[in-house]
């Protein structure tokens, strides 16, 4: 149903990035990892994804930190970025959306949920 | 007659000498001074001369009615000419069948009394000018006895205020000595306000903090500003300190002579303790936060396999599946292990963990420590060291010490890159068995060697973050060595990286009533 879209993941956590990037690519998604906030901005730059998938709580630059800068820079404001956090208070969800998120998913997740949400951002970019 | 008015004296002695001494001067034979009573608006007599005593009460003149109350009422000197006067109304009037004259008595346009002098020579003989300037003089002294009365009043009622303030207030006048003591200053001091009232300031305050508010008191005079400062001062008997906040001032007449000093002291004791309990709230409710933040990864990742698992996939792909079954296996177990210890720090924290002691062989469980985490040390090239001597057989809880090594080992792997190394020895004396772990990782701040066994000390500091882990570890393994009677140190080392040493008893002081070691650090039976 959905087309194949090139999708950058953050995690720092290596069994997240296993999982989802799994479950990304059964449904046709290519995938590219990136390991920290640093990382993301960088590969967000370069490689241009159609959607990022942003952890929260990671090292050296937070989920919120990297959401706003990307939706500052000219060069990634234009790519959607979906939240997805073990972070599951309200506040921790205010603050992802104000960030500049489009939506923010909690961990644990319902895969066919991700999907759906994914595949909706995408068609609404 | 100024010498009659002395400052001090009461408002009547002063009238009664100013009676007399205007009887002599002009040679009157009545003299009398009325005033307004508050009360009832009429005029009554204050002080007379020429006058017996037992008429005074009985005079009370209206405003307006007479001559007298004419004098009020209209605010200018009358003169009675006691010829041809009604009869009936000389009968009401002190003076009698004289003749007298009446000047008001004023302050402010205000006109309080009268004075009245009998004089019998023809009114348009009469010199109003003596008695005008008595007139004026009296005022004077009413007018500031008045005032005098007022602040005396109003010092009361501040005295009053001042003793129910829940903040302690100390005044010296300017010879330094005590004038007012309050309760809460006197609780504050230990003393009580007899005992600093009248006394010198410095003998009141106590030793340990005189200099202190001495050098306040003299910076507050010569920078003519309020000084503050938070200072612990001792208690008897108690060893805490109180923090108490001190205020100095220095009071100053308009002649610029400094008038007194006033100290003020507030115990801060409920503020502390109020911002600890905050601190506190906080640290419990980022606490909450981390704690479900670490369930919900695994279940995140076991979740997510499940579903691939159930799904078509990965149905062409059996080394994928077969990695997903580990990853689940893994990740349950951390959530096994991570439940754990959230119980693990709740009993701790509450004094109900309870040790198993049992003969112990501590080469045996760091060598299963080390066959359950060595793959990983594999994966990530670090290398383990292992040199233990014959170490004597300690009582303790083996599956406690067990998580000891675990949780230090994890650290020391988490914190050491590849190609690093791990390195374990240990030594023993009659008492103890001390085993020293030695990583060639990033390294601990030193100033960081007891703040890093707090709580998710980690997620406070960016660098750590960067390993990953769940922050309970470490507060969890000093914890057990604790009940055990041991202790987890961190220690400067002159080489790369970090060394930890463990201390453990030979003989664990930790009952199975885990709260007998609190109990008798106390000092209480059991």
């Amino acid at each position: 149903m959905s087309e194949k879209k090139k999708i950058l993941l953050a995690d720092d956590e290596e069994d997240i990035r296993t999982i989802v990037r799994a479950l990304l690519e059964s449904e046709g998604h290519t995938v590219i990892l990136a390991y920290d906030g640093l990382a993301a901005i960088d590969l967000a730059r370069s490689e241009q994804p159609d959607l990022i998938l942003l952890d929260v709580m990671m090292p050296v630059a937070d989920g919120y930190e990297v959401c706003t800068r990307l939706r500052a820079e000219s060069e990634t404001k234009h790519i959607p970025i979906i939240m997805l956090s073990a972070m599951a208070q309200t506040d921790a969800i205010d603050r992802g959306l104000s960030a500049g998120a489009k939506e923010y998913i909690t961990k644990p997740f319902d895969p066919i949920r991700l999907g759906e949400v994914i595949d909706r951002v995408l068609s609404e970019a | 007659m100024s010498a009659a008015i002395q400052v001090g004296d009461s408002l009547d002695h002063i009238l009664d000498g100013c009676v007399e001494a205007i009887g002599e001067v002009l040679e009157a034979k009545r003299v009398s001074i009325m005033m307004t009573d508050t009360a009832t608006g009429h005029l009554r007599i204050r002080a007379a001369h020429g006058i017996p005593r037992d008429v005074w009460a009985e005079v009370s003149i209206a405003p307006g009615e007479g001559v007298v109350g004419r004098v009020l009422t209209e605010g200018m000197p009358l003169i009675h000419d006691a010829n041809g006067a009604d009869p009936a109304a000389c009968e009401a009037n002190p003076h009698g069948k004289d003749s007298f004259a009446s000047v008001p008595l004023s302050a402010h346009e205000r006109v309080l009394g009268a004075l009245s002098v009998s004089d019998p020579s023809p009114p348009e003989k009469i010199d109003l000018s003596p008695l005008l300037a008595a007139a004026a003089l009296v005022s004077l002294a009413v007018e500031s006895a008045n005032r005098l009365a007022s602040a005396l009043t109003l010092q009361d009622h501040l005295s009053e205020v001042l003793c129910e303030m829940t903040i302690g207030v100390i005044c010296a006048d300017q010879t330094a000595t005590v004038t007012l003591c309050n309760p809460v200053a006197g609780g504050i001091l230990e003393i009580t306000a007899s005992q600093a009232i009248g006394h010198p300031l410095e003998t009141v305050l106590p030793r340990g903090i005189r200099a202190v508010i001495l050098s306040m008191i003299d910076e507050a005079r010569e920078t003519r500003r309020h000084t503050r400062r938070e200072i612990s001062l001792p208690r008897h008997g108690d060893p805490a300190t109180m923090p108490v906040r001190v205020g100095a001032m220095v009071l100053r007449d308009e002649a610029d002579t400094v008038e007194a000093t006033v100290v003020v002291l507030e115990d801060l004791t409920l503020g502390h303790e109020v911002a600890e309990l905050r601190r506190l709230d906080e640290l419990k409710s980022n606490f909450l936060a981390m704690v479900s933040h670490e369930l919900r990864t695994p279940l995140t990742s076991i979740k997510g396999a499940v579903h691939l698992l159930e799904s078509e996939a990965l149905k062409d792909e059996p080394e994928q599946r077969r990695s997903l079954h580990g990853l689940m296996r893994k990740n349950t177990d951390r959530l096994i292990a991570q439940i754990n210890n959230i119980l693990d720090v709740n009993q701790l924290e509450h004094h109900t963990l309870t040790l198993f002691l049992k003969p112990t062989v501590i080469p045996e469980i760091i060598a299963r420590v080390l066959e359950r985490r060595g793959a990983e040390f594999q994966d990530k090239g670090v290398r383990v060291e292992i040199d233990l001597p014959t170490l004597p057989i300690i009582t303790a809880d083996p599956e406690r010490v067990e998580q000891i090594f675990d949780h230090l080992l994890d650290n020391a792997l988490k914190f050491t890159p590849t190609g690093g190394e791990v390195r374990v020895w240990a030594e023993a004396d009659g008492e103890q068995v001390a085993v020293h772990l030695h990583d060639t990782g990033i390294g601990l701040d030193p100033k960081c060697h007891d703040a890093v066994f707090k709580k998710f000390f980690q997620l406070e500091h960016t660098l750590t973050r960067q390993a990953g882990g769940n922050g309970l570890g470490l507060f969890l393994a000093k914890g057990f060595a604790e009940l055990h009677g041991g202790d987890i140190q961190f220690v400067s080392t002159t080489t790369v990286g970090t060394e930890v040493v463990v201390t453990l008893p030979l003989r664990a002081q930790g009952d199975t009533d885990a709260g007998a070691r609190d109990q008798s650090e106390g000092g209480q039976e059991p």
